[in-house]
């Protein structure tokens, strides 16, 4: 999900830089040059999930799993999907540089609310199979419905009602990545968890 | 100087940010009109010599004015007795120029930037040094990784698999998603032993230092003042008082 750049307007673009400011400088805490290689793959990883789509009809949507990339990394998420966008707007003209800040705020917040909220669901393992799909889910559900939210309330700051319609459309359109997000994370957080528990627990966060 | 020269990237960047600084700010059409026909003559002056160009920015421009189009439909309509807004239609056409020029100046601008140099021009602008080596890092490993994504879907698709939407399909992302994750934990375990192996405690970030700004050639700044004077005066077209 992202907002063009061009669509918002200075007061919301100085503000939602001023909050992703606070969250990198929080996630930036946990990075050493030692860890700097984990966190990078870690990035990568995420930046590659980007590319990978969901047919739908004649069209596609492409995945975000922004609440898993929480239960991952925590508040590392805010570095993590700033350079993934920063990146993406390079590359793609996905978003803007004038818009990371707001972009990286919708993203990021969302996903670090859903690693405060579910990771500790998770510490101990083995958790059994209900629990990891509906964690999973639920990290899906709070990525994505904070993300649209936050967007929802940027737009509205800047248009106010004229932009209404907009909005109720952006919001109508995340209603199949959220169905399609909740049951691709749920199954990976699944995978995930049976596979290697401690992706979840402190001991990937030491490392990082 | 590089057998190919490029600008220096702090100043490409610094170039960018101004006129999407300029476009965000300015609410006069006049103004954002004189920007757009700048940068979209600019683009067809280089697109004439270079042709790759062409491809990049019709593709970059077609993406940003899909989501234009619903922007006219739900801010410059009003369907209820289908007439136009003019409040809506005046911001939906703020929005299609200011998106449009930032688009194709950031295209113009950077042009062949890569990711590392992305991160170099960032932290000489102020950005922290742990973030603009994370990001040249990111460059890096997202080249790693796409070959295992590759090779990964390459297998999936040796066992017959054709995506389509359906739970399969869902149920093959989420292990593509899952592995992917894997593979990351296990090369950044095998990373970091590696580094200790080899006694690495490293407390600097491997970022490389820019060349001092007095060292940069004229022409490098020529490019930014060039950005600064088009959008000065674009910006002060709306104070002109023309006489009839």
């Amino acid at each position: 999900m992202h907002i063009a750049e061009g669509v918002l307007d200075i007061p919301t673009l100085v503000a939602s830089a001023a909050c992703t400011a606070v969250g990198i400088t929080i996630g930036l805490r946990q990075l050493t040059p030692g860890t700097l290689p984990t966190a990078a793959l870690f990035a990568a990883v995420f930046f590659l999930i980007g590319t990978i789509h969901i047919p739908i009809g004649v069209g596609s949507v492409h995945l975000i799993l922004n609440g898993l990339i929480g239960l991952v990394l925590g508040w590392l998420a805010f570095p993590v999907i700033f350079v993934a966008l920063a990146l993406q707007a390079l590359l793609f003209s996905f978003g803007g540089f004038t818009s990371l800040g707001a972009n990286t705020l919708l993203m990021a917040l969302p996903a670090v609310t859903a690693g405060l909220i579910l990771r500790p669901l998770l510490r101990r393992p083995p958790s059994s199979k209900r629990r990891l799909l509906a964690v999973g889910a639920l990290a899906a559900t709070i990525g994505i419905l904070g993300a649209t939210l936050i967007a929802a309330a940027m737009l509205w700051s800047t248009g106010g009602d004229t932009l209404l319609g907009l909005i109720t459309l952006v919001a109508a359109a995340q209603t199949p990545v959220w169905l399609i997000d909740v049951i691709v994370t749920a199954l990976a957080v699944n995978m995930l968890g049976r596979a290697r528990a401690t992706a979840f627990t402190s001991e990937t966060q030491r490392d990082l | 100087m590089s057998h190919v020269h490029h600008p220096d990237g702090r100043l490409r960047l610094a170039a960018t940010l101004i006129v999407s600084i300029a476009a965000a700010l300015s609410t006069s059409l006049a103004s954002l009109l004189a920007m757009f026909s700048i940068a979209l003559l600019v683009t067809i002056f280089v697109a004439a010599k270079d042709r790759m160009l062409i491809t990049n920015v019709g593709r970059r421009l077609l993406r940003v004015n899909a989501f234009l189009s619903l922007v006219w439909i739900t801010t410059a309509i009003t369907w209820r007795d289908t007439a136009i807004d003019t409040i809506g239609a005046l911001l939906a056409m703020q929005m299609t120029l200011r998106v449009n020029i930032v688009t194709l100046a950031a295209t113009l601008l950077l042009m062949r930037m890569s990711g590392v140099d992305l991160g170099r021009a960032a932290v000489g602008l102020g950005l922290p040094n742990a973030l603009g080596a994370l990001l040249a890092q990111v460059v890096r490993q997202v080249a790693l990784l796409s070959e295992t994504k590759t090779r990964l879907e390459r297998a999936i698709r040796a066992r017959a698999y054709r995506p389509a939407f359906g739970f399969r399909s869902l149920h093959v992302s989420a292990q593509l998603v899952a592995w992917l994750i894997i593979h990351a934990l296990a090369r950044s375990e095998r990373l970091s032993l590696g580094l200790r192996a080899r006694g690495m405690n490293s407390f600097r970030w491997p970022i490389r230092t820019s060349t001092a700004w007095r060292a940069l050639p004229k022409s490098d700044w020529s490019i930014l003042v060039a950005v600064m004077l088009i959008v000065g005066l674009c910006l002060f077209l709306p104070r002109l008082e023309i006489p009839s």
